[in-house]
């Protein structure tokens, strides 16, 4: 079976004033559809950058990227956002919902971004908060909610648009253990459902929910382990 | 202490920021110096009219009130005004004369005034050689005499100081000069140079026999009000002399006497420019304000930025008071700035205004300039400023919350919310003045456009005018018709000549057009209700000379001369509005209080008065019949009428070797002339709306830009969900073009009522074009479009991952 992401020499070299900055070299790596994978590595090792390049927020300085059988590289903007949209979800650390928009408005975005119709957009804007469990705060601003709560509106956004692949940055680094736990109890419900997630952490605590987890140090994969199946049903 | 402080501190800021300070005064300079610009025009030129004159506002004018219309008052009421001396300090009567002055073998038509009682104690003007007219000069049977003004005394006599007390040759009669007026002074005609001043008792008694005008007009009487009189006590008494007087009078005239201030005076330039004046003035103010909300807008960006530094200040323990204060000593130093920087542009462009004059035919004597209220005026403007660029910044700053500013949080969210606002505001405020001032530029050109390229009814290509001014030759009255009509023989002869005639007036021409009152015989009008009309004298083959056609009848010929029976052509308006329905020609009516005349022709209707009430209807009579002091030649040309002017010349030369041609213009020069008050507001305004244009262009595309940067984090998100972008691109504007909408619904309305106000100010003037909307409309949207599509462009293109890392 042909994995869902597939990157081979994977490259990412950020230049500013002269300084050039090896953010990944030489990346392998295959993500099975409906694998829970979780990239580990201390800080400024290149796990957001490699998060940015799955998720076409920026384009790798070498290397190839299979996304669902499709090379991603020279697709047009438009084309790219096609697939961020359709195919993508992003959760990150700090939350980013959009301050003058509400919960609700928050959530349904990518759904706009899309062209659905307005009533299918209520539908399944209230359908992911409801699952999130945050349908109450809908007309709510991302400025009166608790960051927990913050966090588990953008989980709503990220799934709103049923996407191939959720990509999570450090999605409880903002948050404390309690509120932590739950964002990762969800994340654990929607892999168990079948989604593929992919997500950066550093807690120990939370590698743990993953199947695999990938050790980057200084832009490469230096270790790979595969987590007891006990986790998997 | 404190001030000093904040002073040094804001200095130091804004040195600190010099592209920002740079931009700020520049924005302002320009709004301050077209404003003071204009204002030192309109002090100079309609305020003080007269160039010269110490303490204009105690000099008045009596004018007359008949039938609600202001009218001159006679020699013979003068006499009897100039009683009121409880009122007046003193008093005298002006009015303008073409004078031929011969010295040293040579005649030089000059505009002169005649004048009498103490003109010169009046205007306050003394002798800088000599001396001035006295009201002892002005009695019958005292010798001839005539101050010079300087300027003429320059450029005719060379400066020459021993011509005081000899004697020249004026109007044929000896003249001796008595003095030289005081520099800068050019007479009570604003805006026109006067040559001498000559008293105008012993001058009828010296030219009675060739003067054309009724020795009993005097264009203008003013008078010096005594101290601590008001203008509405001298208008009383002058009223009840009028009163008192009316029941003697002989000429069955229903006049009242009133006094005005010398600003009200009907004759000048200054009448004429104080529309288009005010006009601009508006448009100015606009400009001023849209320079204004930029500023604002620059420093409220700013302050988004110092918030931290006005916690941390309030946090030090300083006041709310001392930071507004803080904020408002910036702007003060930004409007001296840029008030500094205005008044060096206006000054600079002082004497701009001159070129927008239109040619003419006399000397004109215009001296826009700055004084000390334009002075004073832009430093009240610099004060202005630093109230409008500060307020709004200042009412920001001190409304930052000490806690919420120093941590991160939701306040500062709405703190932020409250400054968009504000800027949004402004941007409305700017974009509405730009459409206000867009509609309002494009009304007085397309008026002024529609105007120029009305039909005339007169042919202007390859037509030349050559001006003829009797006073300077010593040609006895008589004697003028036949000078011409042989003039105009030689004239037909010039190959190159398609026809050649002359007419005392020149249509269009807004220096001079005549008018008359005419009765159809048989027809009664109440008195002060009979028809008016354009009235001009001209030669035979006038009307196939400017191509205007005949309808019926004939032209004048030779026949018609100084004895035979008096005719007249008419247009056909008037004949169809006197005789409809049947033949005019042989119909006679009344000119005036004179004979009856005979109508021997019709012809099309014409345009003839350049400015003012179109009188509807005009009156040709034969010149031979109506010999005036000084005619037009036309010359309708093959080829480019300017290679008959030498021929011409010859040809005068050969006649009348003293008699030179006054000007030689293009007829359609004279076309362009007319309606000069709404040409300079037309060009002035143009440029004016272009720049506000271009300042509230660069106002929104600077507000914009910095709302895009500021939401750069914002973009990102939006491109992590899969916005396209053209949905940020869209989003962008959207956000612009709202704002923008609502400024040209506003500013449309207020362009629609300030229209009428205009409409009042200058009656060419009417609604405004819906075409004009439509264009302006297309303007400003498709420039904002431009402005709003740079950052728009810019968001559209972020890169998603450096976007979200944005803080
Ligand atoms: N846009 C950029 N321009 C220049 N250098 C960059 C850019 N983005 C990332 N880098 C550099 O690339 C390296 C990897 O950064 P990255 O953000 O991927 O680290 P990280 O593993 O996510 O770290 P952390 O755990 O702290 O979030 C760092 O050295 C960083 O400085
Ligand atoms: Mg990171």
């Amino acid at each position: 079976m042909t994995p869902l992401i597939h990157l081979e020499s994977i490259k990412k070299v950020f230049t500013t004033d002269e300084i050039e900055t090896h953010a990944l070299a030489d990346i392998h790596l295959d993500i099975k559809e409906g694998e829970f994978l979780s990239i580990a590595g201390p800080s400024g090792c290149g796990k957001s950058t490699l998060l940015s390049i799955l998720g076409l927020l920026d384009t790798p300085t070498d290397g190839t990227y299979i996304l669902n059988k499709k090379p991603a590289s020279g697709l047009k903007l438009s084309e790219r956002a096609r697939i961020r949209n359709r195919e993508i979800g992003f959760i990150f650390q700090s939350f980013n919902l959009i301050g003058d928009l509400t919960v609700f408005e928050n959530v349904e975005l990518p759904l706009v971004y899309r062209g659905m119709s307005v009533g299918e957009r209520r539908a399944r804007a209230m359908g992911v908060l409801e699952e999130v469990g945050m349908s109450h705060r809908a007309k709510h601003l991302p400025s009166q909610l608790s960051g927990g709560q913050q966090q588990r509106v953008a989980v709503a956004r990220a799934l709103a648009g049923r996407p191939s692949v959720l990509l999570a940055d450090e999605p409880t680094g903002n948050l404390d253990s309690t509120n932590g736990e739950a964002v990762m109890d969800l994340l654990k419900d929607l892999h168990q459902r079948g989604s593929t997630i992919c997500m950066v952490t550093h807690d120990t605590r939370f590698t743990a929910f993953a199947e695999r987890t990938v050790h980057l140090f200084d832009g490469r994969i230096v270790s790979e382990e595969e987590a007891a199946k006990n986790h998997v049903p | 202490m404190t001030m000093l402080h904040d002073l040094r501190f804001a200095l130091r800021l804004h040195l600190k920021r010099p592209l920002f300070t740079l931009i700020a005064v520049l924005c302002l300079a320009l709004g301050i110096g077209v404003n003071v610009t204009i204002f030192g025009w309109f002090s100079s030129t309609v305020l003080n009219p007269l160039q010269g004159v110490a303490r204009s506002g105690e000099l008045v004018i009596i004018d007359g009130l008949e039938k609600g219309e202001r009218t001159s008052v006679k020699y013979s009421d003068y006499l009897e005004y100039r009683l009121a001396t409880g009122v007046f300090q003193n008093s005298c009567g002006a009015d303008m004369r073409s004078l031929g002055i011969r010295h040293q073998e040579r005649t030089e038509a000059v505009q002169g005034q005649i004048v009498t009682g103490d003109f010169f104690g009046t205007m306050e003007v003394g002798p800088a050689l000599g001396r001035t007219l006295t009201p002892q000069d002005c009695r019958r049977g005292q010798p001839l005499v005539a101050v010079l003004s300087h300027d003429y005394w320059v450029r005719r006599f060379l400066s020459d100081p021993g011509i005081v007390g000899q004697s020249v040759l004026l109007q044929g009669s000896p003249c001796t000069i008595v003095g030289v007026a005081k520099a800068g002074f050019h007479g009570s005609m604003s805006g026109l140079a006067m040559a001498c001043w000559v008293p105008l008792e012993p001058y009828l008694d010296a030219t009675q026999a060739s003067s054309d005008r009724n020795p009993d007009d005097l264009n203008d009487i003013f008078a010096r009000l005594k101290p601590g009189v008001s203008l509405s006590q001298a208008s009383d008494r002058v009223l009840a002399l009028s009163k008192e007087r009316a029941h003697q009078r002989t000429d069955n005239r229903d006049l009242e006497a009133y006094v005005y201030p010398i600003t009200e005076n009907r004759h000048g330039i200054h009448g004429v420019l104080r529309a288009p004046m005010l006009i601009l003035g508006f448009a100015a103010a606009f400009l001023f304000l849209v320079a204004c909300s930029n500023v604002a807008n620059l420093i409220l960006a700013r302050g988004a930025e110092r918030q931290g530094e006005f916690a941390l200040r309030l946090a030090l323990g300083g006041s709310k008071g001392r930071l507004i204060s803080q904020v408002m000593m910036e702007g003060l130093l930004l409007g001296l700035a840029g008030g500094l920087v205005g008044l060096l542009a206006a000054w600079a462009s002082q004497r701009v205004l001159l070129g927008f004059m239109p040619p003419t035919n006399f000397r004109m004597a215009l001296d826009p300039h700055l004084g000390g209220t334009a002075i004073a005026f832009a430093f009240g403007l610099s004060l202005l400023t630093c109230l409008l660029v500060s307020v709004l910044p200042a009412l920001l700053s001190s409304n930052v919350k000490l806690a919420s500013a120093m941590k991160e949080g939701g306040s500062k969210e709405s703190q932020s919310i409250r400054q968009r606002r504000m800027m949004s505001a402004l941007i409305v405020v700017e974009l509405t003045l730009a459409t206000l001032l867009l509609t309002l530029t494009g009304h007085v050109i397309h008026t002024m456009k529609t105007l120029q390229a009305a039909p005339t009814g007169f042919g202007m290509k390859n037509q030349l005018v050559a001006g003829i001014d009797f006073a300077a030759s010593d040609l006895e009255s008589a004697k003028r018709p036949l000078l011409i009509q042989d003039l105009l023989l030689r004239a037909r002869q010039l190959p190159g000549v398609v026809s050649a005639s002359a007419g005392f007036t020149v249509p269009r021409d807004f220096s001079g057009f005549y008018g008359c009152s005419f009765i159809p015989e048989g027809q009664t009008f109440a008195k002060g209700a009979e028809p008016k009309g354009d009235w001009n004298p001209v030669f035979p083959d006038y009307f196939r000379t400017l191509g205007i056609p005949l309808l019926q009848g004939r032209e004048f010929n030779t026949g018609d001369a100084a004895g035979s029976e008096p005719v007249a052509i008419v247009d056909q308006r008037l004949a169809r509005r006197f005789w409809p329905g049947q033949d005019p020609i042989g119909k006679r009516m009344r000119m005036g209080s004179k004979e009856l005349v005979n109508v021997v022709g019709v012809v099309r209707d014409i345009k003839h008065s350049a400015m003012g009430p179109d009188r509807g209807y005009t009156v040709f009579q034969p010149f031979t019949q109506n010999p005036m002091s000084s005619i037009a030649l036309h010359l309708h040309t093959e080829g480019s009428p300017w290679s008959l002017v030498a021929p011409l010349r010859t040809a005068l030369a050969d006649l009348a070797p003293s008699l030179p041609l006054a000007y030689t213009r293009e007829l359609v020069s004279f076309h362009e002339g007319a309606q000069f008050p709404l040409r300079i507001a037309a060009q002035i305004l143009g440029f004016l709306g272009l720049v506000t244009l271009l300042l509230a262009t660069v106002g929104t595309y600077g507000l914009i830009s910095h709302a895009t940067t500021r939401r750069s984090r914002e973009f990102g998100i939006r491109l992590s969900l899969g916005a396209t972008p053209g949905n940020l691109y869209r989003l962008v504007v959207g956000q612009g073009a709202r704002l923008a909408g609502i400024a040209f619904v506003l500013g449309l309305a207020g362009a629609l009522a300030l229209g009428k106000a205009m409409a009042s100010l200058i009656t060419e003037l009417g609604a405004v074009d819906p075409w004009v909307i439509i264009g302006v409309t297309l303007i400003l949207a498709s420039v904002t479009l431009l402005a709003l599509s740079i950052p728009a462009w810019r968001a559209a293109f972020l890169e998603p991952s450096k976007a979200l890392r944005d803080e």
